[in-house]
C-alpha cells in the first residue's frame, strides 16, 4: 500500500467522476480546436489579427462561428472547474475520516497527524493538479484556435493556463481546511465552496484594482494601437481631456464634446509579470489554508 | 530517553471538563500495572472513554496529568502513542478497503508493523483477507482492529468497550486473543466494558469508575476475597452500599472478608461493582 493507492481506494468515486468529466471536456475541446484550426488553415486570410478580408471570409466566418461559440462556452465552464474539482476532492480528505470514525484508528496509529495529513493530501493534490493542468492546457490551445492561431495575450487569461490550476489548488486547500475544522463532508463541501468563491472573487477585485492603478492609457486611433490592443488587457474605456486629465467611463462627469476614445490597458508584454503576481497570491492563500489545516488537525478530536 | 516506570499507565489527579459544561473526570488517580489485564468498569458517561482517550492524547487534561510508560502524551504525543495499540468503541474499519489493504495501511502508518503476524491471526480467526470492511460483521471488524493493534509492537493495549456489540461467541474469541497477548507477549491491557462477567473471565485487576472518579481499584481476587455480602446490615463502618437481589431482597456489601458465622458470604464481582456504583449514585 502506498499513499497514492490509499488515495485511490478511499476517493475512487470522486476521482473517477472528475477524471471522466475531464476526459469529456478534453475530447470536446480537442474536437472544437481541431475544427477551428481546420477553418484557420483553410481560410488563412480570414482569421487572426491581420486578416485580408477576402470576399469568401463571410462564409468562412459563418462556418467558424458555431464552433467558436461552443469553444467560448467551454472556456466559461473552465471558470467553475477549479472550484468544483478542488472542493469535491478536498472536503472528504479529513472530514470523511472523522464522519466514518476511521480517524480514530488512523490518528491513533500514525506516527504523527501531520505525517498522516501530508500522506493523504499530496497524492490527491497531485492528481488534482494533473486533471486541472490537462484542462488548463486544453483551454490554452482552444483559445489560440479561436483566435486563428494568434497569441491570445491577456484574452481570457484566467480561463486557461496556470491560473486555472492554482485556483483549483486554493479551492482544494480551503476544502481540506474546512473539512478538518468541521469534520463533516457535506458542510465542508458547501463551506469550502462558498469560502473559495468569496476568496477568488475578492482576489479578482483586488488584482483588478491593482491593475487599474498600474494600467496605461492608449488612444484607440493612435499609431501602434492596432499592435498593442489585441494582446492587451483592456481595463476600461477612458476619455483624455485637453489638460491631460483621464476620466473613466464609470465617471458621469464627462464634459460635453468629449468621448471615451481611449482605453486603460495592461500591455501584452506585461502578461507574465501579472500572471506571476496572481499566481503568487493564489499560492500564498493556498499555503495559508493548508497551514491552517495542519494546525487544526493537531488539536482536533477524531470524533 | 524515557525511563520505564512500574505502572504502564498512570493518571494523577486527572480532571477533564468539556468547555464550561459537565466534568467527565474529577481528580482521577490510577496506576495500571504492567503485564496484566485491567478491567475498566463503569456506567455510561462514567468517563471511561475520556480516560482512555486522554492516555491516547486525543483529549487534553483540564488539570492533572496522565502518563503512558512514563511519557506524558500531551507533551510527547508521538512517543506515547508509539507505545499504545487502540481498539475504539464500536471499532470502525474502512468500508471500502479489504482486510489485506488494512494491513497495508497499517504498515504505511506505523513503523515496525508486523503485517505477517496480523495476517496469521486473521487467518486463524477465519477472517477472509479479500473481504471489504463493509462485508465484515461487528465481531470480525473488532477482531480485525485487534489484530492490527497486536501487529504493532505496542506494549500497551487500550480497548474501549470493544465487546459492546459482539455476540457471546465473538466476545469469547476476542478475549481469548487478548489474554494470549498478555500471557505470551507480556503486554499490558486496559479493557473497558459494561459486562462484568467478561471482566471477571479475562482480567487480573479491576478499576471501577463512576461519576467521573475512581470508586474501586484492586486485584480482582483481592476484591472478591475482601468483600462480604450480608442481608442484615450491621458493621456500618465498612458498608459500601446496598443492592437489590433478583428475589427483591436488599443485600449489603461490606468492605471486609466475610464472617461466615454471622451469616455472611463472599461477594461476587458483579455484586461488588453494582454496590460501588449504587453507592456513588446515591452520593451524587
Amino acid at each position: 500500500m502506498s499513499w497514492l493507492r490509499l488515495a485511490w481506494r478511499l476517493q475512487r468515486f470522486e476521482l473517477m467522476v472528475l477524471g471522466a468529466a475531464t476526459l469529456v471536456w478534453l475530447i470536446a475541446a480537442a474536437v472544437i480546436t481541431w475544427q477551428l484550426n481546420g477553418y484557420a488553415a483553410q481560410y488563412p486570410d480570414c482569421f487572426g489579427l491581420t486578416t485580408a478580408g477576402a470576399p469568401y471570409c463571410e462564409d468562412a466566418s459563418l462556418q467558424f462561428a458555431p464552433w467558436d461559440q461552443t469553444g467560448e462556452a467551454m472556456l466559461w465552464l473552465v471558470l467553475a472547474i477549479p472550484l468544483v474539482f478542488g472542493t469535491i476532492l478536498g472536503s472528504p480528505i479529513v472530514a470523511r475520516e472523522i464522519e466514518d470514525e476511521t480517524a480514530q484508528l488512523a490518528w491513533a496509529y500514525s506516527r504523527t497527524r501531520t505525517r498522516w495529513l501530508r500522506g493523504r493530501l499530496l497524492p490527491v493534490g497531485a492528481l488534482l493538479i494533473i486533471l486541472l493542468a490537462a484542462i488548463a492546457g486544453g483551454a490554452e490551445l482552444l483559445e489560440v484556435a479561436r483566435l486563428g492561431g494568434e497569441n491570445p495575450g491577456f484574452q481570457r487569461f484566467d480561463q486557461r493556463g496556470l491560473i486555472v490550476v492554482l485556483r483549483g489548488v486554493l479551492c482544494f486547500a480551503l476544502a481540506v481546511a474546512t473539512g478538518t475544522w468541521l469534520g463533516r463532508t457535506l458542510p465542508a463541501l458547501l463551506a469550502g465552496a462558498i469560502l473559495s468563491g468569496i476568496l477568488i472573487f475578492g482576489l479578482v477585485i483586488g488584482l483588478g484594482a491593482w491593475r487599474a492603478s498600474a494600467g496605461i492609457v492608449v488612444e484607440r486611433n493612435s499609431s501602434g494601437a492596432d499592435e498593442i490592443l489585441p494582446l492587451a488587457l483592456v481595463i476600461e474605456p477612458v476619455a483624455v481631456l485637453d489638460d491631460g486629465t483621464v476620466i473613466s467611463d464609470r465617471s458621469a462627469a464627462l464634459p460635453e464634446g468629449e468621448s471615451f476614445d481611449a482605453l486603460r490597458i495592461i500591455p501584452g508584454d506585461e502578461y507574465w509579470p501579472w500572471i506571476a503576481r496572481e499566481s503568487a497570491s493564489l499560492s500564498l492563500l493556498a499555503g495559508a489554508a493548508t497551514a491552517a489545516a495542519f494546525v487544526v488537525i493537531r488539536r482536533r478530536r477524531p470524533l | 530517553m524515557f525511563e520505564q516506570p512500574e505502572a504502564a499507565l498512570a493518571a494523577m489527579d486527572l480532571s477533564k471538563r468539556y468547555g464550561s459544561g459537565r466534568w467527565a473526570l474529577r481528580r482521577v488517580s490510577a496506576r495500571v500495572p504492567r503485564g496484566r489485564v485491567t478491567g475498566l468498569v463503569g456506567p455510561n458517561a462514567a468517563g471511561k472513554s475520556t480516560l482512555i482517550r486522554t492516555w491516547l492524547g486525543f483529549e487534553q487534561p483540564s488539570s492533572g496529568q496522565v502518563l503512558v510508560d512514563g511519557i506524558d502524551p500531551s507533551k510527547h504525543n508521538a512517543e506515547a502513542r508509539a507505545r499504545v495499540g487502540y481498539v475504539p468503541q464500536m471499532a470502525r474499519v474502512y468500508r471500502g478497503l479489504t482486510v489485506a489493504e488494512h494491513l497495508g495501511l497499517f504498515a504505511l502508518l506505523r513503523d515496525r508493523f508486523d503485517a505477517v503476524l496480523a495476517e496469521k491471526r486473521l487467518i486463524q480467526l477465519g477472517i477472509p483477507l479479500a473481504a471489504r470492511g463493509r462485508e465484515l460483521s461487528g465481531g470480525q471488524q473488532a477482531q480485525l482492529v485487534l489484530a492490527l493493534a497486536l501487529g504493532t509492537d505496542a506494549p500497551i493495549l487500550l480497548l474501549d468497550e470493544p465487546l459492546a456489540h459482539l455476540d457471546p461467541l465473538s466476545r469469547r474469541e476476542f478475549l481469548k486473543v487478548v489474554r494470549a497477548s498478555v500471557n505470551e507477549e507480556g503486554r499490558t491491557v486496559l479493557l473497558s466494558s459494561h459486562v462484568v462477567s467478561d471482566i471477571e473471565q479475562s482480567c487480573d485487576d479491576l478499576l471501577v469508575l463512576g461519576i467521573g472518579r475512581v470508586l474501586l481499584h484492586a486485584r480482582i481476587a483481592d476484591a472478591v476475597d475482601g468483600h462480604a455480602i450480608s442481608s442484615r446490615g450491621y458493621d456500618a463502618h465498612n458498608v459500601v452500599g446496598d443492592i437489590v437481589a433478583s428475589d427483591g431482597s436488599t443485600l449489603r456489601l461490606i468492605a471486609r472478608p466475610p464472617d461466615e458465622g454471622a451469616g455472611e458470604r463472599r461477594a461476587n464481582l458483579e455484586e461488588i461493582v453494582l454496590a460501588y456504583l449504587a453507592a456513588a449514585r446515591t452520593e451524587q
